[in-house]
């Protein structure tokens, strides 16, 4: 065959090749977070019946670097899997408390149905609140629930979309416990 | 009454967002809204891209270019949130792949018919 035959052949098969590739991905589809990078901090709202613990503002700074968190992002409109998830984050909560920080932050949602849906559920872990959902932009989410796995040096290592179960959640977080 | 209070809040919402400025909705055309199907920011009415056209206004108070406000969100959501590839870096290639592809043929058939005129002849 002619050489340039050739070149031309491996040039048009690199093309189709990039072409093929692009048609794979839904572009639909969320990228992947950026596991293995830093979380932004914050400080927000505490929710009324964990000021007395944690006072009006959640300052983020002062757990960030300092302990492995799980940041859930949860609204009462998010039915089912808000309420799927609910019982599950508060089991694991009440088995991993003396060694990871769990914070809950309601977003988008109003108050009143936030406070019922803790109730419902007694949450016990300390609850912020995002009306506006701007913590919900900083941390790239694409929808409730979304949960995130940080490590004591403040580094995302696990997220997961939609409803977290214990195990799933509980096999995170021993990953991090692990590690120290 | 309940209904006429959220009747309220809807328009509410509804004010305060018609009041922002077309560049707002400009920037907003051009990302991803983050929950939605193939929305861009500026056309979807979810609380999140709501938001994203509140921190769009709010940026553009602040003096910032166009260029940095999208950036803030590449930022957190990655180059996913352009709704059109960037014509830099590895997106240029997404840009050039195709005008390639397009040269590469045109090329091999223009040869190809210059040999077969060739030899016609």
């Amino acid at each position: 065959m002619n050489p340039r035959m050739i070149v031309g052949l491996v040039v048009v098969a690199l093309l189709g090749a990039v072409f093929y590739l692009g048609l794979q991905g839904d572009p639909r589809t969320p990228p992947p977070r950026r596991l293995g990078q830093p979380v932004l901090s914050f400080a927000a709202p505490v929710l009324p019946p964990y000021q007395e613990d944690y006072g009006q503002t959640l300052d983020l700074s002062s757990y960030l670097g300092k302990k492995p968190l799980v940041i859930n992002f949860w609204a009462s409109w998010c039915y089912p899997q808000c309420y799927q998830e609910a019982p599950e984050l508060e089991a694991a909560w009440r088995r991993y408390q003396d060694q990871v920080f769990f914070i809950g932050v309601n977003t988008q949602d109003k108050s009143p149905e936030a406070l019922k849906f803790i109730d419902q559920f007694q949450l016990s872990f300390p609850q912020v609140e995002d009306p506006r959902g701007k913590l919900a932009l900083d941390y790239a989410t694409t929808g409730v629930p979304e949960t995130f796995v940080i490590d004591r040096n403040g580094i995302l290592q696990a997220h997961f979309i939609g409803a977290v179960n214990q195990e799933k959640l509980g096999e995170a977080v021993e990953a991090l416990l692990g590690e120290s | 009454m309940n209904k006429l209070w959220l009747g309220i809040w809807v328009l509410g919402i509804g004010l305060a967002q018609t009041e922002l400025s077309p560049e707002v909705f400009q920037i907003a055309r051009e990302l991803r809204c983050p929950v939605c199907a193939g929305e861009s920011a500026a056309e979807s009415n979810t609380g999140l891209a709501q938001e994203m056209r509140r921190t769009i206004a709010e940026q553009l108070e602040q003096g910032k270019s166009e260029a940095e406000i999208k950036d803030f969100f590449v930022q957190r959501y990655g180059e996913w949130i352009l709704l059109e590839p960037p014509t830099q870096g590895g997106g240029v290639w997404l840009w050039a792949a195709p005008l390639l592809f397009a040269l590469v043929i045109a090329g091999m058939g223009y040869r190809y018919l210059s040999r077969i005129t060739k030899e016609e002849a």
